[in-house]
């Protein structure tokens, strides 16, 4: 079995920090000193919005569900979910994989597992 | 520091019009407010022109020389500024610093967009360029689904209805239907908002303001050149700027927009006044649920209490303090550069007493404008003078 996909994120290397990006001002100290970082994939749903009118590059997508999620560590991501049926505040979701294009894709713990 | 006032205001109406260009909106708004003046055109030094997506919807960068120009101003300092939905807030600001700091003594300030003609799936990918593409919008979420988020997270924290929020649509639809400038002139109901199809769950159609073309512009110079040409003018008491997280995920917290609390304090401290004694407030009601975050943010009515009072009818025109009487960006159309200089038009229009849906007695007015999902803010606290 594969290991869980992970996320690559940046952490300041004076105070441990996480940030999302390159050039994130660490925000304990301002400075941007950060070395690239992976953190686990697994989080809750804060909020999340079923998208029916798409921007162009999407328009055969629609509808699809984006969320906005808490991973284990703190930092909020935002991303895709797989389907809509695991959307919910609060609900259980894991990295599914990175889209070179869409960015991180989640998809529902208790879908995953039912 | 010297006295600045709106000594002229001048706006297309918003809507949907084929027959005008980007420029020729620009250039209607600016005769308008130079005529509404009575200041000589020859006097104005400077433009600061408010535009967001004109390279991209209407295929027109360097706006700002090509609008100087055709208004017969060639030759000035003319400047367009962006800043998303606050571009033409931030406008109005530049027009107030350099004639407040004596740079100055006659400002042209306008906003303009032209949306119309452009698909909606083109329409919506431009906006969501107000957001972070790296980490957000690649995703392929858009300006109503950022909207959609803050309206869960704060349903989930205070409770407020999925009826609270429509009404900030039933109220705006009320006063666009008596504004002849609104693109909107029909009455809704919460049925009909709560009933219209999604865009990006849980918002709806009627929760979001129409695509729209249109300009506005106003007439900025010091109070005592404007008591010399225009009668009434209106004096700028204060002029507040913030910024804040473009990204969701950014935010410490989804039902407050820092960039408006900063704002805000900034403009308040500077009028001396507090926010009880604001009379009319023109918002930025780029969704229903923003309006509700924006009288929060700005101490309006008291954290979480937004949805309450817009049900009370405590924001209604001849309510205890009437929010956007002209429609908000909801009714009255949000061409996104023009919005900010737009509510400025209306509230000058009150605080003459010559506005439709005119509130009774309003001596100080309050405009917010909002760039991005919080990227960017304004208000600007205008006085009867």
């Amino acid at each position: 079995m594969t290991s869980p996909p992970r996320l690559t994120v940046y952490r300041c290397r004076r105070d441990g920090q996480l940030v999302m990006v390159r050039g994130d001002a660490c925000p304990t100290c301002s400075r941007s000193d950060l070395e690239p970082h992976e953190v686990s994939g697994e989080g809750f749903i804060v909020v999340w919005t079923t998208i029916h009118i798409p921007p162009t590059r999407y328009a055969n997508e629609a509808p699809y569900t984006v969320v906005l999620v808490e991973l284990e560590d703190g930092l909020r991501v935002m991303g895709r979910l797989l389907g809509d049926a695991g959307r919910g505040l609060g609900s259980q979701v894991r990295l599914d994989h990175v889209d070179p294009e869409r960015g991180p894709v989640f998809e529902a713990v208790d879908s995953f597992t039912a | 520091m010297r006295d600045v006032s709106i000594a002229g205001v001048g706006s297309t109406s918003f809507g949907k019009l084929p027959d005008s260009g980007i420029v020729e909106l620009a250039t209607d708004a600016c005769r308008e407010a130079l005529a509404d003046s009575g200041i000589p055109r020859e006097r104005v030094q400077a433009l600061y022109l408010g535009n967001f997506i004109g390279e991209r919807l209407a295929d027109q960068g360097a706006l700002a020389p090509i609008v100087a120009r055709r208004l017969g101003l060639d030759g000035i300092p003319a400047t367009k500024v962006e800043a998303a939905c606050a571009s033409g807030g931030i406008a109005l600001r530049h027009g107030y610093l350099t004639v407040t700091a004596g740079i100055h003594d006659v400002v042209l300030v306008a906003g303009v967009e032209k949306m119309t003609d452009i698909p909606t799936g083109d329409v919506t990918a431009a906006l969501a360029t107000a957001g972070d593409e790296g980490l957000e919008m690649r995703t392929g979420l858009t300006f109503p689904g950022a909207f959609a988020m803050v309206m869960q997270a704060h349903m989930a924290r205070y409770g407020t209805s999925r009826e609270q929020i429509a009404a900030v649509s039933v109220k705006n639809h009320d006063n666009g239907a008596a504004n002849p400038k609104a693109q909107f002139r029909k009455p809704t109901t919460i049925e009909e908002v709560v009933n219209s199809r999604f865009v990006a769950e849980p918002l709806r159609l009627f929760d979001c303001p129409p695509i729209s073309d249109g300009a506005a512009a106003a007439v900025v110079c010091t109070a005592d050149i404007a008591r010399r040409y225009a009668a009434p003018s209106v004096r700028i008491l204060a002029s507040g700027q913030g910024s804040g997280p473009v990204a969701l995920s950014g935010m410490d917290e989804l039902t407050s927009f820092p960039a408006t609390v900063r704002a805000a304090a900034e403009a308040y401290g500077q009028a001396g006044i507090d926010p009880g004694e604001v009379d009319v407030a023109e918002v930025h009601d780029c969704f229903t649920i923003a309006e509700l975050v924006a009288i929060e943010d700005l101490g309006l009515v008291a954290r979480g209490e937004g949805g309450r009072a817009v049900e009370a009818g405590e924001t209604a025109v001849g309510g205890r303090l009437p929010v956007n009487p002209s429609g908000g960006l909801i009714a009255k159309g949000h061409p996104v550069g023009a919005s900010g200089v737009g509510q400025v038009c209306e509230l000058v229009l009150q605080l003459r007493g010559e506005a439709a849906n005119q509130v009774d007695g309003a001596r100080i007015g309050l405009a917010h404008s909002l760039g991005g999902c919080g990227a960017a803010a304004t208000v600007h606290i205008l006085a009867h003078d």
